[in-house]
């Protein structure tokens, strides 16, 4: 085991232990708490077990197994940037939504004193 | 009070985010030309347009924080169907851009029951003047709508409408963003409301084109949402 692994898989069990610290604290759902804890996970056993990535890039038809894992890696931040994207905008609708609505009742309130 | 014009119950309704410059003019010109009920959505300005608007005379809402016209429109829409359920609400502009004589020509088509919703167009208006740079980002904003919506309107980000009582009761205001108008088009083609275009004058002072610098960045963002929102919905 190289100097960079070492590094990689302290920082990876570190991740990980944030995320059982945050789904305990209730920031984060169990379905979240799990979803952060695999992908946490394949990144752990592709530093700890590089060949791996190798055997997986020759069955999915890409030269190295360094380039699958940048290909995934890139496919998994897409979607993860979708995902925010989502929630940004909900989060984004509520507070107009709030605004809306709080501003209509403080009218009211104000209307009747 | 409410201005009876063959027994309809019309009302202005403005947006402002940070008008105090023109806001009180725009209100006292109104109440000149005998619109009394003006309703003003302060979108959370940071000067004091509320303070003005209200000693103008009108009747103010306030956003806590700034959401957009388009969420401001929907505060004012929500509010007077709730408690004065009106015939006719006009949207306004609050930096002096529309004039008031307009309105009437707005009011026609819908006060006649040919129309459910009338909107202003400074294309038919053969007096208006606007910047190059204003008039093309129009230009591709009504190419747009007519490849997303499939409605052909001569001025499609124009915010001098007046909505008669069923578009009042059916369009849904989604976006709150300038992205409204697109909204608000949208609806009239879904709803199948019954729209007529009316030449209105937009008066380009130096306040307003100096506000629509802004604007211009504001329709390209504008623009890019709508498109994210179309793949993403």
């Amino acid at each position: 085991m190289n100097i960079l692994t070492l590094i990689i898989a302290i920082f990876v069990i570190f991740a990980i232990s944030r995320v059982f610290l945050r789904y305990k604290g209730k920031e984060i759902s169990l379905r979240e708490m799990i979803f952060w804890n695999f992908i946490w996970m394949i990144v752990l056993i592709v530093v700890l077990f590089p060949n791996l990535t190798t055997n997986i890039a020759k069955i999915i038809g890409i030269g190295r197994g360094v380039d699958t894992a940048f290909f995934i890696s890139i496919l998994l931040l897409f979607y993860l940037i979708f995902r925010l994207y989502v929630k940004i905008d909900k989060i984004d609708k509520d507070i107009t939504e709030l605004t809306i609505q709080t501003s209509k009742i403080i009218h009211k309130q104000e209307r009747k004193r | 009070m409410i201005l009876e014009h063959q027994n309809k119950k019309i009302f202005l309704l403005i947006p402002a985010y940070n008008e105090e410059r023109k806001i009180g003019q725009v209100i006292d010109s109104l109440k000149k030309s005998g619109y009394h009920d003006i309703l003003v959505i302060d979108d959370g300005s940071k000067d004091k347009t509320a303070e003005y608007a209200k000693n103008s005379g009108a009747e103010i809402l306030r956003h806590i924080i700034n959401r957009g016209q388009g969420a401001s429109l929907r505060t004012g829409i929500e509010y007077l169907r709730e408690e004065y359920n009106p015939d006719i609400i006009v949207t306004f502009d609050a930096d002096g851009q529309h004039r008031v004589e307009d309105i009437a020509l707005l009011l026609k088509p819908v006060i006649d029951n040919e129309f459910d919703i009338a909107l202003g167009s400074r294309f038919l208006c053969k007096k208006c003047h606007m910047t190059p740079m204003r008039k093309l980002i129009l230009k591709a904003g009504i190419i747009f709508t007519r490849l997303i919506s499939r409605i052909n309107l001569t001025d499609t980000h124009n915010g001098f409408r007046a909505l008669g009582r069923k578009a009042i009761d059916s369009i849904k205001i989604s976006h709150r963003g300038m992205e409204h108008a697109s909204d608000i088009i949208d609806e009239i083609s879904v709803k199948k409301l019954k729209y007529k275009e009316v030449p209105t004058e937009i008066i380009y002072s130096k306040y307003s084109i100096q506000k629509g610098t802004n604007k211009n960045i504001d329709f390209i963002k504008m623009g890019i949402k709508i498109i994210l929102n179309k793949i993403l919905s």
